[in-house]
């Protein structure tokens, strides 16, 4: 294995769970969550040398990735929804509390604009700092604090968000 | 970090949990490859769907070797084959003459694997006469005439080898056919020369619904004979005169104000005889002009046997740059007209290929520096570049 490929398959190794978790909160699901950091990552693998050279390698690979799932939102027709597991499968204890968790989380985001959502992702699940959230999205610092401010304004006001948050104390 | 932002953050990270299933390389590899499978298949329906285009776009140029359409002035073909270095590496291609996107691709139907196809002539009817030489070690082993037709959506159909069309191993070319296709003349050369370099050479002139051969040439090396070096031919008067542009071979005999070694002669043959002496054709044209650098590069007569079109070269001492004229000149009157000059390299031989339709009218032109040549038609003096105009042209037919 040359160098260049070691090098990925080691990001991959390190990164692909933090990436998939991101995935997931873009996009409400797993499977699809899985799909969009392989598509991202191959997207990414051809320009790896020239990625690696730069500051932060997973920087770019975000970007592919919010872009891939911004264009995949932007299709009409969104295709086959892959799945690497079956839809039936045996409940794993109680799991009500998580499902109640995921599903208003997953109301309080669908709630948000495509920018919103990623904004509120990487800003506040992966931790990103502002500068290079605008790095990812392609915007300017600005709009990237202008977007959080909207998003948290609208989301202060979201019953879901309210109703998890109260649950969570509790 | 505000209140709502830091419960939010804590939210979005108990909600998400693990992902079930681990991202390996060995599935980014398989989405790679299964990405560039998907490109090259939408490359291809690309190219597929531009091509669709292209000949929906000449489809609508007009009808084959009438009058054309959009983009086209009335009598000038709609396609034209180039035998050329534009399409990467040495091809011959059929091209749109409005939009220049190549249409096909002419191969050699001749089944051997070194064959090469030189040089290709047009009838008035967009059916076109190509030669298929046979080589083994540089040198020919034989020489057909192939027959195609090019469509009216700019496909090559119905290939076959024409009546008397074997040559044998000769090197042949350049060619030319008279306007109904009904006869085509070949210079051929014996192995190892070339026209312009042998007063061996000879003009044949094929039946094409018969195969029956007229040879036309050289007289016998004697003392006053003229004997030429052949250039280049073409038909005039609907097909009943054979021009052709030759040069004086002066034999060690010659007294030197009898034979200037570059006097260039334009002639008349008639192809409907049964061959002779190049030299017992009347002379159209002579241009003896000791001192002067213009050299007679290129000729062709019009339909009408009136005019002739000659494309002269000058190449006058640096830092004056060559140049390459296109003049007209009517036979009846000698009046004559620049129509179309272009400027090459200083102190160098342009590159030049010329060649006309079967009215003698309409004009390819590939001329000026190697390096980046003017490449279209001529149309009232000016030059309509062809679209995408190669590197280099080797030979050009409409």
């Amino acid at each position: 294995m040359s160098g260049e490929a070691e090098g990925f398959a080691q990001f991959i190794e390190a990164r692909e769970q933090a990436l998939q978790r991101t995935a997931w909160l873009l996009t409400n699901d797993w499977a699809l969550a899985q799909d969009l950091v392989q598509t991202a990552l191959a997207r990414s693998w051809p320009y790896w040398a020239r990625i690696r050279r730069g500051d932060d390698p997973e920087i770019y690979v975000r970007r592919v990735m919010v872009n891939t799932w911004a264009t995949w939102r932007r299709r009409r027709w969104r295709a086959e929804q892959p799945s690497g597991v079956l839809a039936d499968r045996p409940a794993r204890g109680d799991m009500a509390a998580d499902v109640a968790t995921r599903f208003a989380l997953r109301a309080v985001l669908g709630a948000l604009t495509e920018r919103q959502r990623a904004v509120v992702v990487l800003r506040l699940f992966d931790d990103l700092p502002e500068a290079q959230v605008a790095q990812i999205l392609g915007c300017a610092v600005g709009t990237v604090k202008a977007t959080m401010s909207q998003a948290l304004d609208r989301l202060r006001s979201d019953p879901h968000l309210a109703d998890l948050m109260d649950r969570r104390a509790r | 970090m505000n209140d709502v932002e830091t419960r939010l953050t804590e939210l979005l990270k108990a909600g998400v949990g693990d992902p079930p299933n681990r991202v390996s390389v060995q599935a980014v590899r398989r989405k790679r490859a299964k990405r560039q499978m998907v490109t090259a298949a939408g490359a291809a329906a690309a190219i597929a769907a531009l091509a669709a285009v292209s000949v929906g776009l000449a489809g609508r140029v007009g009808s084959p070797g009438a009058a054309a359409g959009a983009g086209l002035p009335a009598g000038v073909p709609r396609f034209y084959v180039e035998e050329g270095t534009s399409s990467g590496g040495l091809k011959t291609v059929v091209r749109s003459t409005a939009t220049g996107l190549a249409t096909a691709r002419v191969g050699c139907p001749w089944r051997d694997a070194n064959s090469t196809i030189y040089p290709i002539a047009a009838d008035g009817h967009q059916r076109f006469f190509m030669i298929c030489t046979a080589r083994r070690h540089q040198s020919p082993t034989g020489a057909r005439i192939y027959q195609f037709r090019v469509t009216g959506t700019g496909q090559v159909r119905d290939y076959s080898l024409i009546p008397g069309g074997q040559l044998g191993a000769v090197i042949a070319g350049p060619m030319a056919v008279s306007p109904t296709g009904s006869h085509v003349a070949v210079i051929v050369s014996p192995p190892g020369t070339g026209p312009a370099t042998t007063p061996q050479a000879q003009i044949i002139v094929i039946n094409t619904r018969t195969g029956a051969h007229a040879v036309w040439r050289n007289a016998q090396a004697t003392r006053h004979a003229a004997r030429f070096r052949i250039f280049d031919i073409s038909f005039a008067s609907g097909g009943r005169e054979l021009a052709f542009l030759g040069t004086r071979t002066c034999g060690p005999q010659d007294d030197p104000p009898l034979c200037q070694p570059r006097d260039q002669q334009i002639r008349a043959l008639s192809p409907a005889a049964k061959g002779g002496v190049l030299s017992t054709g009347p002379v159209l044209l002579r241009t003896t002009e000791p001192g002067k650098a213009r050299w007679i590069e290129d000729a062709a007569v019009s339909a009408d046997g009136s005019t002739l079109t000659i494309v002269t070269t000058t190449v006058p001492p640096k830092p004056q740059p060559s140049t390459v004229t296109v003049s007209q000149v009517k036979i009846g009157t000698g009046k004559h007209r620049v129509i179309y000059r272009i400027h090459g390299s200083s102190g160098q031989e342009p590159e030049i290929f010329f060649t006309a339709d079967a009215t003698g009218r309409h004009f390819l032109i590939s001329a000026g520096p190697f390096t980046h040549p003017a490449v279209g038609w001529i149309h009232h003096g000016q030059l309509v570049s062809l679209k995408p105009f190669g590197a280099w042209v080797f030979y050009e037919a409409w």
